[in-house]
């Protein structure tokens, strides 16, 4: 792992890892389409971790981790799945996970969701929407979806009335 | 480059909002929209909005506080547990003391006209009924004080959790 972590290594790490990221995902979420999503959200939140990677000696365990919370906090959402709620674990939106530090679990709970991400991605990092797709293997049409309600939401807090 | 004007801007803006505008496209709006003098009337609502995206994103600048998760009470499965268990023992209670009550209330109705009924003999006699009448209160306040006490038990756990 290199102190900086650049696009390119993002991109070439992240490609390694999603079908394991798709594998833990699908088990628990039920099916790929949704496993799709969760894995995407994963994704981008290792984007916004990237910096704090150079000091763990791995992007396997913090995406493990992630991926997992992310899946259990789909399946309570929506109350489907094969696993049923009452077999999940209690917590998990930000639960202490041995193989990762405190701080890391710190900073994993303060990490946007999908939509604040992307929104960050495209205004303040400067991705176009092809380019967040890339990076997050996902789709453009994914993205400008997420990107449009960002937005969308954004707009309605300064305009409750349109 | 891209001029903004009020030929396009209604345009741009459904672009924006779909999410399909490049970043370009982004740049312009928020250079339109912070220029002040420029903007028409009807489109000075979106000034402080694009304001906020070109002044860096502060989440903590937002004018509304919708985006603030709202404070969920008994989040835990053990928490709505117990919270099940303490409604069921008020309910219990409240049915035994209701049906205490009623029975102290008969017996005060027949102590206003000083007898009463017990077993189909009737009774008279103040120190009787007196007793009685003050024996249904004591039961009452002391089932009145195990409710307090099981309610504080239940609600220290709940704040263990």
């Amino acid at each position: 792992m290199s102190a900086a972590m650049t696009r390119s290594s993002f991109e070439s790490e992240a490609s390694r890892l999603r079908p394991v990221l798709l594998h833990i995902a699908a088990s628990i979420v039920g099916n790929s389409d949704d496993a799709a999503d969760v894995v995407q959200e994963t994704l981008l939140k290792m984007w916004f971790l990237r910096h704090r990677l150079a000091d763990y000696n791995s992007f396997d365990a913090p995406a493990r981790v992630i991926v997992r919370n992310l899946s259990i906090n789909f399946v309570r959402r929506r109350a489907i799945g094969p696993i049923a709620t009452d077999k999940l674990p209690e917590k998990a939106e930000c639960e202490r996970d041995e193989s990762l530090s405190d701080e890391i679990t710190a900073a994993l709970c303060a990490l946007p969701d999908t939509e604040q991400a992307v929104l960050r991605m495209k205004h303040l990092e400067g991705f176009e929407t092809e380019e967040i797709a890339a990076l997050i293997h996902s789709t453009p049409g994914a993205v400008r979806t997420a990107l449009s309600r960002a937005r969308q939401r954004i707009r309605d807090m300064y305009n409750p009335s349109k | 480059m891209i001029v903004i004007n009020e030929n396009n801007i209604e345009a741009l803006l459904e672009k924006f909002f779909d999410g399909n505008t490049t970043n370009a496209e982004d740049r312009a709006l928020e250079k339109f929209f912070c220029s002040g003098n420029n903007v028409p009337e009807r489109y000075k609502c979106y000034c402080d909005m694009f304001g906020w995206y070109a002044s860096g994103m502060d989440s903590k600048k937002l004018p509304s506080a919708s985006s603030q998760p709202k404070h969920v009470f008994f989040r835990t499965k053990t928490a709505r547990w117990w919270s099940s268990v303490a409604a069921l023992i008020a309910l219990a209670a409240a049915i035994a003391w209701l049906s205490t009550w009623q029975s102290h209330t008969d017996n005060t109705l027949l102590y206003a006209d000083n007898y009463i009924v017990r077993d189909g003999h009737t009774i008279t006699g103040m120190p009787e009924i007196k007793a009685d009448i003050d024996a249904s209160v004591m039961d009452g306040d002391c089932l009145e004080h195990e409710i307090d006490m099981g309610i504080r038990m239940l609600n220290d756990k709940l704040n263990e959790e």
